[in-house]
């Protein structure tokens, strides 16, 4: 017998709700962006959410052109995770439940209420009772929600999307309108897994047509159209006019892939194109004079930091660790080479992400430095050994050689090596012949996912915890907060792991990489979600 | 001839196997594991070693290699690892994309450079030649990306003539051909001015004038037709080469051809892909040399193909 503990429904979101939602976000956005609003949509109807609040008047109709840096790899959700794909897929799928919202809050949506089981292993999900309708024109109902993870837990299936819910065990359909998921083990973060695009929804039937090559016919509920996708060039939306859940204000989206960064930012300026993906902090700088251009940045779930190498003798000793978090000026990286694009990181985990919990950051104390290096016996010249990508994480080949700068500032004689190619780099890392390696994590948006392959002992020695920290204490506060459903109790778990990850100086902590996205003031509504990924379908031409 | 184009065409099958081993050797053996790619940043070890178990990226390399081969021969280049699509739709429309840009660039540069190059050789040590001659440096020497952007802030940004980027109609071409013609068009010039000069020295020229025919008919039948054998050879190499991908301009301009997605895929380490690609690639390097082979005789007679 099950006993439900908890029950979540949707409450009504009301007005001050969503612009809770909404401001604690736009972080670029002007604050007269957020008052005197309406809310779009039938607000205090439970399962009508909207993801975002209007505050000028929006005028229906017209097509955005949207230029995006990265090759989408498939429009089929079940394959990859990579965000630029994720982002062009929120046009055309729906979810049972709901994050690409501009603080990702979580929000009901294709499910407006459901329930976990006391021992956290099950999940019944109510499905709206609004009529949802497919793009082929079939239904949605219980029976999609089942097909659709059904064809996501195929066993010959590979990539990254069914990874990220290998923790489902079955689907099972109690109703039309009624879903119960059993999970293998307690999975806190499990909405936010399926918030995620690999829970879009897909419809049986077109599964059932087009099987492997689903990604080429896409079919959703979402509130565009696939048009066509030609390859390599540009892939078209047109407006869905039966989509579910308010009627969407472009009448085609179009996403032209446009790889050269000068290139990209061009066609905002000529106009060719009212959202581009991706600038660089240089670029920024640059569009700042131009009226034509807004530019909106977004502290990402990503945190850029060195992986401390304790597999060698030098990072072993903890006081060798704190002196090299004493001796960088982080600062200064983010103001000169950052261009002022990031955010100071003082906890392993982004500032963005639920559970987050500020510690204080190790000041730039060169002296403290020396005098912990010497308390740790280590000779001045001692060798250390810096990797980093280039080309990966923003300025990542500037900022590792300001930090071997300031490293040999404190008597230790710093080498750099960069890798131009990221797979390779990704294999060397194994290898764990470096003292120092630049990484970059943002991955689910949710604490497990940001600290448990980074810094458990499950994963010493290996992707992505290649410095090896292991604290019996940390292993413990993670794997209780993974199953703990109170999210009191995870709070504290999570901020206890925070503080002694900073405190035995498990990383070297930078910064949180912050999301340039170029926008037409003639268009609102476009946001980058905490992910990276960059959220279109709630947008309007302002009239 | 025939028989020859047939024969010609066999050799084709050695370059493949050739080919298609080398490439698949250098994949498997140079740092990056395509399972850690498919499955992604944030995938534990024990989950890449099962996404490599599902591709069959664990057995021995010669089956590996074997298999592959085997689906080949029945025409299925396999599937992408990054987007599940079959090798050969992923290829064939970039691959289209590419000639497109390539037969457009070849188009001014032979046009454009044949031109001048004739110009410069019968005015030769003149200002023009000598103008030409600079030009023909610069073109040369210039990158193509440096070249590509410059365009697009004039014709695209300041003057707003043309489109920035992507693939459409005629006016969507004009500056990527641009900027790739431009080297060729200046190898092209060269090419023709140094072979033009070689042959206006001859004595069958003169013999040509003193015949009394038409500047214009000697300059062209005589002259150019004689000159044509080592443009020809440029040509040809250059053609082969942009139709293997015009990385850069491709870049500049999104233009969604085979180059930039070939660099992509080993980026991804998407191998059924790049052995594809550079399959596709071999493949038209040999039909490009065989089509200038047959070109030469049919520009000087005195070639015989056999």
């Amino acid at each position: 017998m099950e006993h439900s503990t908890s029950v979540m429904t949707s409450n009504p979101v009301t007005r001050r709700s969503l612009l809770r939602m909404a401001g604690g976000a736009l972080l670029a956005a002007p604050m007269s962006m957020l008052t005197g609003g309406v809310v779009a949509g039938s607000a205090g109807n439970p399962g009508s959410a909207k993801a975002f609040v209007r505050t000028q008047t929006i005028e229906p109709g017209g097509t955005l052109n949207v230029a995006i840096g990265t090759d989408i790899t498939s429009l089929e959700p079940q394959l990859t995770t990579e965000t630029s794909s994720g982002g062009v897929r929120t046009n055309l799928y729906d979810q049972l439940v709901w994050h690409f919202t501009p603080d990702g809050s979580i929000i009901p949506w294709l499910a407006t209420e459901w329930e976990v089981s006391s021992d956290g292993l099950t999940y019944t999900f109510t499905l709206t009772d609004k009529p949802v309708k497919f793009h082929d024109g079939t239904d949605f109902n219980a029976d999609a929600v089942k097909a659709t993870f059904d064809r996501l837990l195929q066993p010959e299936r590979s990539g990254a999307a069914k990874l990220t819910l290998d923790m489902i065990q079955s689907v099972e359909v109690l109703d039309p309108r009624t879903v119960k998921f059993t999970l293998s083990k307690v999975f806190a973060p499990f909405l936010r897994r399926i918030a995620d695009n690999p829970g879009a929804i897909m419809s049986p039937a077109s599964i059932q047509q087009y099987g492997e090559d689903y990604g080429q016919h896409p079919v959703g509920t979402g509130p565009f159209r696939f048009v066509e996708y030609v390859t390599g060039d540009h892939v078209s939306f047109e407006r869905n006019p039966d989509y579910w859940n308010g009627t969407p204000n472009f009448d085609r989206i179009e996403y032209r892939i446009v790889p050269e960064d000068a290139a990209r930012t061009t066609l905002l300026e000529t106009g060719e194109a009212q959202v581009v993906d991706r600038v660089t902090p240089q670029l920024a700088d640059a569009l700042k004079a131009n009226p034509d251009v807004r530019i909106q940045e977004t502290v990402t779930s990503r945190i850029v930091y060195f992986v401390l190498n304790q597999n060698r003798d030098l990072m072993k000793d903890v006081r060798v660790r704190q002196a090299v978090n004493h001796a960088v000026d982080r600062e200064t990286i983010i103001s000169s080479i950052l261009r002022g694009y990031a955010v100071l990181a003082d906890s392993p985990i982004s500032k963005t992400v639920e559970f987050y919990a500020p510690q204080t950051p190790y000041a730039f104390d060169p002296e403290r430095a020396r005098t912990l290096l010497q308390e740790a016996g280590i000779a001045q010249g001692t060798e250390v050994v810096i990797w980093t990508p280039q080309g990966r994480y923003v300025g990542d080949r500037d900022f590792a050689t300001a930090v071997q700068d300031m490293l040999k500032d404190i008597g230790l004689n710093a080498s750099l090596q960069a890798f131009g190619d990221f797979p390779a780099y990704i294999q060397q890392l194994d290898s764990l012949e470096f003292d120092m390696a630049v990484w970059g994590w943002a991955n689910s948006n949710d604490a497990d996912s940001a600290l448990n392959q980074t810094f458990s002992s499950d994963f010493v020695k290996v992707f992505p915890n290649w410095g090896s920290y292991s604290n019996p204490r940390v292993d413990e506060l993670l794997d209780t907060a993974a199953t703990e459903l109170d999210s009191n109790r995870r709070a504290e778990l999570y901020t206890e792991a925070q503080k002694i990850l900073v405190e035995d100086a498990a990383g070297l902590f930078l910064h949180w990489q912050v999301n340039l996205t170029g926008v037409s003031p003639k268009v609102e509504g476009v946001f980058v979600h905490i992910s990276e990924t960059l959220v279109v379908r709630d947008a309007g031409f302002i009239a | 001839m025939a028989s020859y184009v047939v024969q010609r065409l066999l050799m084709l099958v050695p370059v493949l196997i050739g080919v298609s081993l080398a490439v698949f050797m250098m994949l498997h053996l140079s740092p990056g594991d395509p399972a850690r790619m498919v499955a992604g940043m944030a995938a534990t070890p024990k989950q890449v070693e099962d996404v490599r178990l599902i591709l069959g990226l664990d057995e021995p390399l010669y089956k590996q290699y074997l298999r592959y081969i085997g689906r080949l021969v029945q025409g299925d280049a396999g599937r992408s690892l990054s987007t599940n699509k079959p090798v050969i739709s992923e290829l064939w429309p970039r691959y289209v994309a590419t000639l497109e840009l390539t037969l457009a660039a070849m188009a001014l540069a032979v046009s454009v450079g044949l031109t001048l190059g004739i110009i410069s050789a019968i005015r030769q040590y003149s200002v023009i030649d000598n103008v030409l001659s600079l030009l023909a440096l610069i073109g040369l020497s210039i990158p193509a990306f440096w070249l590509g952007l410059m365009l697009i802030l004039v014709f695209s940004l300041k003057l707003s003539w043309l489109p920035t980027a992507g693939r459409g109609g005629f006016s969507h071409l004009i500056l990527p051909a641009v900027t790739l013609g431009t080297f060729a068009m200046a190898s092209v010039a060269r090419m023709t001015r140094g072979s033009m000069l070689d042959v206006l020295g001859q004595e069958y020229m003169q013999t040509a004038r003193a015949k009394g025919l038409h500047a214009r008919v000697v300059l062209l039948r005589h002259g150019l037709r004689n000159a044509l054998i080592p443009v020809l050879t440029v040509v040809g190499l250059q053609t082969g080469q942009l139709l293997g991908g015009a990385v850069l301009t491709e870049t500049v301009f999104a233009w969604s051809g085979i180059g930039r997605f070939m660099v992509q895929a080993i980026q991804a380490r998407d191998f059924p892909v790049v052995q594809g690609g550079v399959l596709l690639t071999a493949v038209t390097f040999v039909l490009v040399n065989l089509l200038v082979d047959l070109l030469y005789s049919v520009v000087d007679p005195r070639i015989k193909v056999s």
